[in-house]
């Protein structure tokens, strides 16, 4: 074998660079491969793009453990068959009648129709981008030198792979709610497209600054004075510990944002006093859902720390939930009793607003029972299986579609946790 | 009176691996037991078991007398785990950790043993900081103080010695051993650091493939002191064991 001569490595460098093939860089005297990765293009077949390999060999090694347990898998699927059963005939019965009027009043707020979908798509790619970039920041590869332009083409690729599905989903069933309603729905299929595409665009460009924040400088004050000199033995920690996760979550610019923006897609002349009473409600929303997202955060990091220790099961539950689930239980009476002023029959909005603490309650014991005392995943099912159904028989069909969604994404969230 | 800790015929891993294969294992009060292995051989898994943080498949754990699977709430109230820096709760400052962990193991107050521990450390300016604002270091101090609150009778630590600076991880092995020496509890220690293992320890064990291949006692360890080390003697036994 003979060791070619300088010359013609920068020869060979060049036509590489010029044929898009891995770079070569000239070091000291050594010789390195720019990426021992890219160089492998075969084994990295069809992407090249380091990011986009590595959160693909996890989901697909996620899918093989799930799948290793057929019992699980079988169970689950049976569960959705089940729901999405349940949902599509509650949903072909309620367009045939209601909904059918409801349909009809699309083109008449197209204006509204795209500023909610411009607001979902914002919030989503916001979030998404944030959270990706987050993880990005600790991952084993953070340190690894992948070009910028590699890391927002795999952050563009997974938030794509991870929301078009679901935008493509809400517009076929605006068609399909078209045709049953016996209703032109092009030009609010439309506007949702152009919201959606419209959204994704400005939480693309708004959602990429999380990376810079230091997250120390987000964590909330602690409070000090009243502890100074004290060693108090009080578990009351414990129970603020779910609204320091959700000060130190929240995003009021987002949010913010989200109010200004729901505010401009307000149809013209609604009364000041339902704007503001529609708007309280969307804060409540958002307030009673960011802190159940941060109990559920919470609850398996405590559980990790003080399983070590003869913290009764009990105790620890109301220690940790019940601050938190007195703030759900004021938010709950809060929308009630705003849908109520907005004109929804009271036992309506009371049937909504038990059915979120309902839902509030199980996401919460099913979490308790997953992380601290290693409950079983059967558990879990029935749980949620039985309050499904309990909601699907009593309220509106929508339900079906919300809470499995609502189920898989607190899964996610406690399985990140 | 009963040793702090007792692990006969441990078995168990994590999903359908079996990571420990039949561990037995005893800490003595007064006695400190460094665990040694390779990467992977089970050392905190075993701890894991051993705090009750994983369920075994097989084999029975004692603490201080009390079986961890039948009563679990009085071995865990004779036991103090130093958890790992990266689980102790973010939001969360140092005085609220000891608070809870205090209230978890039914305290009436905090050792003022443990606080006086806090100021030599050097810990008390950061008592009232978030958890997420220490260093690696500092949360490594915190969680060897939780561990040590309420008089434990077996104190387990998994790598607490690493990230510490050499003042404060002396002082930490001087405390211990303080602590051992009164025969007020026993200490089980994996690690990797082999002078900790084979200066401050009374009993190593070395952890090979979830079973414990070898012991040396007091009186082995001095020798090796005067001889090639425990690097050597570790180094021969596995690779006899490989072989």
């Amino acid at each position: 074998m003979r060791w070619r001569s300088d010359s013609e490595e920068r020869e060979t460098e060049m036509r590489n660079e010029s044929s898009g093939r891995p770079r070569r860089v000239e070091a000291n005297g050594v010789r390195h491969v720019h990426s021992f990765l890219a160089s492998h293009a075969f084994f990295l077949a069809p992407s090249a793009n380091p990011i986009l390999l590595a959160w693909r060999f996890e989901r697909r090694r996620r899918v093989r453990q799930f799948f290793a347990r057929r019992a699980r898998a079988g169970t689950l699927l049976a569960l959705i068959g089940v729901f999405a059963g349940i949902a599509a005939v509650a949903l072909g019965q309620r367009l045939r009648g209601d909904a059918a009027a409801l349909v009809a009043l699309l083109p008449a707020h197209l204006l509204s129709l795209a500023v909610a979908a411009t607001l979902v798509a914002t919030s989503a790619i916001v979030h998404g981008r944030r959270h990706a970039e987050r993880q990005w920041a600790t991952a084993w590869l953070a340190s690894a030198p992948i070009a910028a332009r590699d890391m927002r083409a795999a952050l563009r690729r997974r938030l794509a792979a991870r929301w078009l599905p679901a935008a493509v989903v809400v517009l076929v069933l605006l068609a399909a709610a078209g045709t049953v309603g016996a209703v032109t729905v092009a030009a609010p299929i439309g506007a949702v497209a152009l919201g959606f595409a419209g959204g994704a665009v400005i939480g693309w460009y708004a959602g990429g600054r999380a990376a810079h924040a230091p997250s120390v400088a987000t964590l909330p004050r602690l409070r000090q004075a009243r502890h100074e000199h004290a060693f108090e033995v009080t578990l009351t920690a414990l129970g603020r510990w779910p609204f320091a996760q959700l000060r130190a979550a929240l995003a009021p610019r987002v949010h913010a944002q989200i109010v200004g923006a729901a505010l401009v897609g307000m149809p013209m002349g609604i009364p000041a006093h339902v704007v503001v009473l529609a708007l309280l409600l969307i804060a409540t929303a958002l307030g009673a859902t960011a802190l159940l997202n941060a109990q559920l955060a919470v609850i398996p990091r405590a559980a990790d720390w003080l399983r070590a220790t003869p913290l009764a099961s009990g105790r620890f539950t109301l220690a940790l939930c019940r601050r938190a689930l007195a703030g759900q239980l004021v938010a709950g009476a809060c929308g009630a009793l705003l849908l109520a002023a907005l004109g929804v029959a009271p036992v309506r909005a009371l049937a909504l607003a038990a059915a979120w603490l309902a839902w509030v309650l199980t996401a919460t014991a099913c979490a308790l029972a997953r992380r601290h005392r290693t409950g079983p995943l059967r558990v879990e099912l029935v749980a949620y299986a039985a309050l499904l159904l309990a909601l699907t028989a009593t309220l509106p069909a929508a339900l079906a579609f919300l809470l499995p969604a609502l189920w898989w994404r607190d899964g996610r969230r406690m399985r990140a946790a | 009176m009963s040793a702090p800790l007792h692990v006969a015929g441990l078995r168990g891993g994590h999903a359908e691996r079996d990571v420990l294969r039949g561990v037995d294992l005893v800490v003595g009060r007064g006695e400190w037991v460094a665990l040694l292995g390779a990467n992977g051989s089970g050392k905190s898994t075993l701890l894991d078991a051993c705090v009750g943080r994983l369920r075994p498949r097989a084999g029975t754990i004692h603490v201080a007398g009390h079986a961890l699977a039948g009563d679990g709430v009085a071995a865990k109230r004779s036991l103090g785990y130093a958890i790992a820096a990266e689980r102790l709760p973010p939001l969360l400052s140092a005085r609220e950790c000891l608070a809870v962990q205090a209230a978890a193991k039914q305290l009436a107050a905090i050792d003022a043993e443990v606080l006086q521990l806090a100021e030599a450390l050097g810990l008390t300016p950061w008592l009232d900081e978030a958890v997420a604002t220490m260093s690696y270091g500092t949360r490594q101090k915190l969680g060897v103080l939780l561990a040590l609150l309420g008089e434990p009778a077996l104190v387990v630590l998994d790598e607490t010695f690493n990230g510490l600076d050499p003042a404060s991880g002396l002082l930490l092995k001087r405390h211990l051993r303080e602590r051992v020496d009164a025969g007020r509890a026993g200490v089980l220690l994996a690690t990797h650091a082999l002078d900790i293992a084979e200066h401050w320890a009374d009993r190593v064990a070395l952890l090979h493939e979830g079973c414990v291949l070898h012991c040396w006692e007091r009186g082995e360890l001095a020798a090796l002191r005067k001889g090639g080390g425990l690097e050597v003697a570790l180094a021969q036994r596995l690779a006899a064991a490989r072989a």
